[in-house]
C-alpha cells in the first residue's frame, strides 16, 4: 500500500512559474507528479446551460485559482514520509491579485479568475410573474432588506479519503471512497480513466458524514486510481482536517437584496429579489442550480402574485461551492422569512399574524408560484398553529414584555418555511431467499440517517418478514443497479418508495404462487400477519417461508410463473414540498453582545413518518447546523485570500454546551406518493437559522445584516447607535 | 530519509492486557492504535486535539490520543472503545445517539471518563464533560440522553 498526498496552492490566485520536485525525492518520495507527468484530465464541472463554461484539470496548469487547489501529488510508503516529502516540493508562484468579493468581481477593472471567458460572471438568470412594478407603485409600505448568508464549511467529522486498488489482470479498479454517491463516482472515474463502468467498483463503506460535500467529484478521486495503475500498487489518500477546510467544497455564500411591497394590513402585494452567489473558483455540481432553486422558492409559504427574481453567479478565488444541507432552499427560506419578519416589525403586526394573512390556503394546492415551482400539498396554518400552541406563544410574548421592562434583551423569532425535495430517481432490488429471509439493495447511500432501518420496516410491513431476517445493502456498485446516493432529503421519499414498489411486486407474485398451491383464486386470498390464507377458510394457509421454498422449486410452480422471488424497480419521484414552523427564544447580554439561545421549538411536516426516531435525529442534527450558521460558523479570509479559519479551534461548530432546549413536534400532510413521504433531512437547516436571527433582531430592536451573530457583531450593532 | 523506519519498543496495558509494540518514536498513540495495533475504533478527526474523535482513557482520564506521544504511554494503562464497559455503547445505540458514528467512539470514551469521575451527572455536568467532542450529525440531544441512561439517572 502506498500513500498519496497533494501539494496545494498556497495562494488564492497565482501563476505557477516553476515546480521543482528533486528535493522531494530526497525526502522519501517514491514518486512526484505535476501537471505534465500525468494524463491531466478535466474534472467534469457543472454542465449548466447558458452559463460561461470554464475548466479545471486534476492538477493546476499554469495558474491556481484558490488556496488548496491541487498543484502536485506525492506518493510514498508511509503517510509521514508523504507529508515530509510534500513539504520539499518547491513551487514558485507569481501571485496575482485575488478576487474575493462577488460584487467587486463584477466591476469592469476586476482581475479575472478565468481570463478565457472575459468576465467573472458565471451565469445570470431572471424570472417574473404578474406585474411587479404596479404592485410596488400601489403598495402602502415597501420593506427593503439586504442580507448575507455566509460561506460555511460542511465539516463532516470524517474528512475525505480514498483507497484505490488497480487490478492489472483485467484492467479494473476497486475504490473505497468516503462518498455520498458511489455510482456517480464510478461513472466519472471510469470515464476519466478510459475504462468501461463495469471495470470500476466503488465501495463506500460507513461514511463519516457528508452533508453534500461528498457528492462532488474531486481531483483526488481521479488521482488515486490513476496513480494506482501507474505504480501498480494500492494507493491510500487521507485528507487532513485543514485540507478539508480549504480543499473540500464549501456551502451557502449568497447575498440577497429582498424588497416586499405590502398593504398596511400586512398583505404582500409584490416581491423583488436579487441574489448574488459567490461560486468560488470553479462551478462544482449545482453551482448554478442552487441559486436558481433559491430564486424559485423565494415566495415561500405565501401567495405572492407579483414577483421578480434575479440571480447572478460570480467566480471568486475561493474554494468551490457545492451543495450543503439544503442547497439553495435554506437561502430562499432565510431571505423571505427575514424580510417578512422585518415587515411585521415595520407594520406593528405580530409576526405570526402577518404570516397567516399571506399563507397559501390548504385548498389552493397544487399551488403554482409562477416562478417554476408547483407545490404538491401543504397546510402552513396548521403547522404554525401547532407551533404556537406547544410553545405557548401568548405566554411567551407576555413574559417577554415583563422581562423587557426589567431591561433584559429577550427576543422571539419565527420562521415558517416550505422547501422542495425528492429530486432524483432511485432503484431498489429486493429478493426473498429460499428460507424466507429478505435481501434489500438500495441505490441510496445512507451514512447515518438510518435509511436502512426505514427500508427494513417498509419491507417487513409489506411482506410480513420479521426485521431480524432482513438484510439491507447499499453503496457497493457491484451489488445492484446504479442509484443516486443520499442527499436532497430523498432517501426515504425516493429510495423508500422504490423499496415499497419492489416489495409489492414480490407480494403479487407470492399471491399467485399461494393461489396455485392452495388451489383457489387470487381474489379469495388475504395476506395477514405474514400468512397467505383463504378468506372464510383460514385453516387453508401458507407462510412466507413456505412460499419462498416453493418459489425456487420448478415442480411446485404454476406454468406461467418463473422461479425466484425478487423484483427490481426504478422509482421516479415527483418533487415534494416539506414545510414547517420554527420558533427561537434568545437573550442578549448587552455588555458582551453574547447571544444565549434559550429554546428552540420546531414543528415539521414531512408527510407520513416511517420511523419517528430517525426523523427526530435529522431534525435535531440539522438544528445544530442551523444554529452554527446563525451564531458561530464563519470562514474568514485575509486580503490575499488565505483562509484564516482552517481548524476547529477557529471554525466553531456547536458542541453539546451550545445546544438549547429543543422541543419538536409534527403535523402530517401526506405527499401524493405511495409512502406519502416528503423528506426531512434538510428541514432544520432550511427552517431554523432565520428564526434564531429573527429572535436576535427582536431582542435588539435593530437590523441585522450578517451572520454569524458573534458577540462582537452584536455588541457593535448595539453600540453603533451610541456614537 | 526514512524517518518511519527508526522504531522504539513501548510497553503498556491496553484494554486490560499487557502489550509491547515497536513504533517510531514520533508516532502518537492514535497512529499506533490504528496503524500498528490495528484497533481502528479510535478515529482521527483533526489530528490536533480540537474535535475529540480520538479520545481514549489514559490511566482513567480522557486524553486526545492524537496529541499523546508513545513515550507518554510507556508503562501506563490505556482503554479504547474496544475495551470500554459495553453498557455505554449500548445506551448510545438504544437512544438513537449514533448517526454516522465517526464521533461516537470519542464520545463513548469521554462518557466513560465522566461516569468514572461523576457517576450521577446532571445535564449541565454532561454538557460540560462532552463539550470537547464535536458531532456534526446528531445535535447532541440523544447523546445526552444516552449518557443519562448509561448512568442510570
Amino acid at each position: 500500500m502506498l500513500y498519496m498526498h497533494v501539494v496545494r496552492s498556497r495562494y488564492a490566485h497565482a501563476r505557477i512559474r516553476s515546480i521543482d520536485v528533486n528535493k522531494a525525492y530526497k525526502h522519501g518520495a517514491r514518486a512526484v507528479y505535476t501537471y505534465d507527468d500525468i494524463d491531466n484530465v478535466e474534472i467534469d464541472l457543472e454542465p449548466a446551460e447558458g452559463a460561461n463554461l470554464v475548466h479545471q484539470r486534476v492538477l493546476a496548469t499554469g495558474k491556481t485559482r484558490y488556496v488548496g487547489e491541487p498543484v502536485a501529488v506525492v506518493v510514498s510508503d508511509s503517510l509521514t514520509n508523504c507529508l515530509d516529502a510534500a513539504e520539499q516540493v518547491e513551487v514558485v508562484y507569481d501571485p496575482l491579485p485575488a478576487v474575493l468579493d462577488p460584487f467587486k468581481a463584477m466591476d469592469p477593472g476586476s482581475p479575472l479568475v478565468h481570463e478565457e471567458i472575459g468576465t467573472n460572471v458565471y451565469f445570470t438568470w431572471s424570472k417574473q410573474v404578474g406585474n411587479v412594478e404596479e404592485s410596488f407603485s400601489k403598495a402602502d409600505v415597501i420593506v427593503q432588506t439586504q442580507m448575507w448568508i455566509q460561506r460555511v464549511a460542511p465539516s463532516p467529522m470524517e474528512p475525505r479519503c480514498t483507497v484505490a486498488n488497480y487490478n492489472p489482470s483485467n484492467n479494473s479498479f476497486t475504490l473505497y471512497a468516503s462518498s455520498q454517491n458511489p455510482h456517480r463516482l464510478r461513472s466519472f472515474v471510469a470515464k476519466k480513466l478510459g475504462v468501461s463502468e463495469n471495470a470500476v467498483r466503488v465501495i463506500a463503506p460507513d461514511v463519516g458524514g457528508g452533508f453534500g460535500s461528498k457528492l462532488s467529484i474531486y481531483p483526488e478521486d481521479i488521482l488515486a486510481p490513476m496513480l494506482s495503475k501507474k505504480l501498480q500498487k494500492p494507493i491510500a489518500w487521507v485528507e487532513t482536517r485543514m485540507e478539508n477546510f480549504y480543499a473540500t467544497a464549501h456551502g451557502r455564500d449568497m447575498h440577497g437584496k429582498i424588497e416586499l411591497a405590502l398593504s398596511r394590513q400586512g398583505k404582500i402585494k409584490g416581491l423583488k429579489a436579487e441574489i448574488t452567489a459567490d461560486i468560488g473558483a470553479y462551478p462544482y455540481g449545482f453551482a448554478k442550480a442552487m441559486p436558481l432553486t433559491a430564486c424559485r422558492m423565494i415566495t415561500g409559504c405565501y401567495k405572492i402574485n407579483n414577483a421578480s427574481v434575479k440571480a447572478v453567479g460570480v467566480f471568486t478565488n475561493k474554494t468551490p461551492i457545492a451543495p450543503y444541507r439544503g442547497a439553495g432552499r435554506p437561502e430562499a427560506a432565510y431571505f423571505i422569512e427575514r424580510a417578512v419578519e422585518k415587515a411585521a416589525a415595520r407594520l406593528g403586526i405580530d409576526p405570526a399574524d402577518i404570516r397567516r394573512i399571506n399563507f397559501i390556503k390548504p385548498d389552493e394546492f397544487p399551488y403554482d408560484n409562477g416562478l417554476g415551482m408547483v407545490y404538491d400539498t401543504g397546510d402552513y396554518g396548521k403547522a404554525l398553529d401547532r407551533l404556537l400552541t406547544i410553545s405557548n406563544y401568548k405566554h411567551l410574548r407576555e413574559k417577554q414584555t415583563e422581562l423587557r421592562q426589567k431591561g433584559v434583551l429577550v427576543g422571539i423569532g419565527l420562521s415558517t418555511y416550505v422547501e422542495v425535495s425528492n429530486f432524483l430517481p432511485q432503484p431498489a432490488y429486493v429478493r426473498i431467499e429460499r428460507d424466507g429471509s429478505l435481501f434489500i439493495y438500495s441505490g441510496t447511500s445512507p451514512h447515518g440517517q438510518g435509511g436502512e432501518t426505514a427500508f427494513a420496516q417498509i419491507a417487513s410491513d409489506t411482506l410480513g418478514i420479521p426485521l431480524d431476517k432482513i438484510t439491507v445493502a447499499h453503496s457497493d456498485t457491484s451489488l445492484g443497479p446504479p442509484g443516486n446516493g443520499t442527499a436532497g432529503s430523498w432517501t426515504l421519499a425516493s429510495g423508500g418508495n422504490a423499496v415499497l414498489a419492489a416489495c409489492r411486486r414480490i407480494r403479487e407474485k407470492m399471491m399467485r404462487i399461494a393461489a396455485h398451491m392452495l388451489e383457489c383464486r387470487i381474489e379469495d386470498l388475504e395476506f395477514v400477519d405474514g400468512v397467505f390464507r383463504v378468506r372464510d377458510d383460514s385453516g387453508r394457509r401458507l407462510s412466507v417461508e413456505h412460499i419462498a421454498r416453493a418459489a425456487y422449486d420448478i415442480n411446485g410452480l404454476p406454468e406461467d410463473v418463473e422461479p425466484g422471488l425478487e423484483a427490481v424497480t426504478h422509482y421516479v419521484p415527483e418533487l415534494t414540498f416539506p414545510f414547517g414552523a420554527h420558533l427561537a427564544i434568545v437573550e442578549v447580554d448587552a455588555e458582551t453582545g453574547q447571544v444565549f439561545l434559550r429554546k428552540v421549538v420546531m414543528v415539521n411536516d414531512c408527510g407520513e413518518v416511517v420511523n419517528p426516531m430517525l426523523v427526530d435525529g435529522q431534525v435535531v442534527g440539522g438544528a445544530a447546523q442551523a444554529i452554527g450558521q446563525a451564531l458561530f460558523e464563519s470562514l474568514e479570509y485575509d486580503a490575499n485570500g488565505t483562509l484564516l479559519t482552517a481548524s476547529f479551534a477557529d471554525y466553531l461548530i456547536p458542541t453539546a454546551a451550545e445546544m438549547p432546549d429543543i422541543l419538536t413536534d409534527r403535523t402530517v400532510t401526506p405527499a401524493p406518493n405511495p409512502l406519502g413521504a416528503k423528506g426531512v433531512g434538510e428541514a432544520s437547516t432550511i427552517g431554523l437559522a432565520q428564526a434564531v436571527v429573527n429572535a436576535v433582531e427582536d431582542a435588539l430592536g435593530r437590523s441585522v445584516e450578517k451572520t454569524p451573530l458573534t458577540p462582537y457583531m452584536v455588541w457593535s450593532i448595539l453600540h453603533a447607535f451610541e456614537k | 530519509m526514512a524517518t518511519s523506519r527508526v522504531v522504539r519498543e513501548f510497553s503498556f496495558k491496553l484494554n486490560g492486557r499487557e502489550v509491547k509494540v515497536r513504533a517510531p518514536p514520533a508516532y502518537t498513540l492514535l497512529d499506533t492504535l490504528r496503524y500498528i495495533i490495528r484497533l481502528t475504533g479510535t478515529k482521527d478527526g483533526c489530528s490536533s486535539g480540537d474535535c475529540g474523535a480520538c479520545t481514549v482513557l489514559l490511566d482513567g482520564k480522557a486524553v486526545h490520543s492524537c496529541l499523546t506521544l508513545m513515550a507518554q504511554v510507556q508503562g501506563r494503562e490505556v482503554v479504547t472503545v474496544e475495551g470500554v464497559d459495553p453498557i455505554i455503547p449500548q445506551a448510545y445505540a438504544q437512544e438513537g445517539a449514533v448517526q454516522c458514528g465517526y464521533c461516537t467512539p470519542g464520545l463513548v470514551m469521554a462518557t466513560a471518563a465522566l461516569l468514572k469521575a461523576n457517576p450521577k451527572p446532571s445535564d449541565e455536568d454532561i454538557r460540560e464533560a462532552l463539550r470537547g467532542n464535536l458531532c456534526r450529525c446528531t445535535g447532541y440531544v440523544k447523546i445526552i440522553r444516552a449518557v443519562k441512561m448509561a448512568a442510570g439517572v
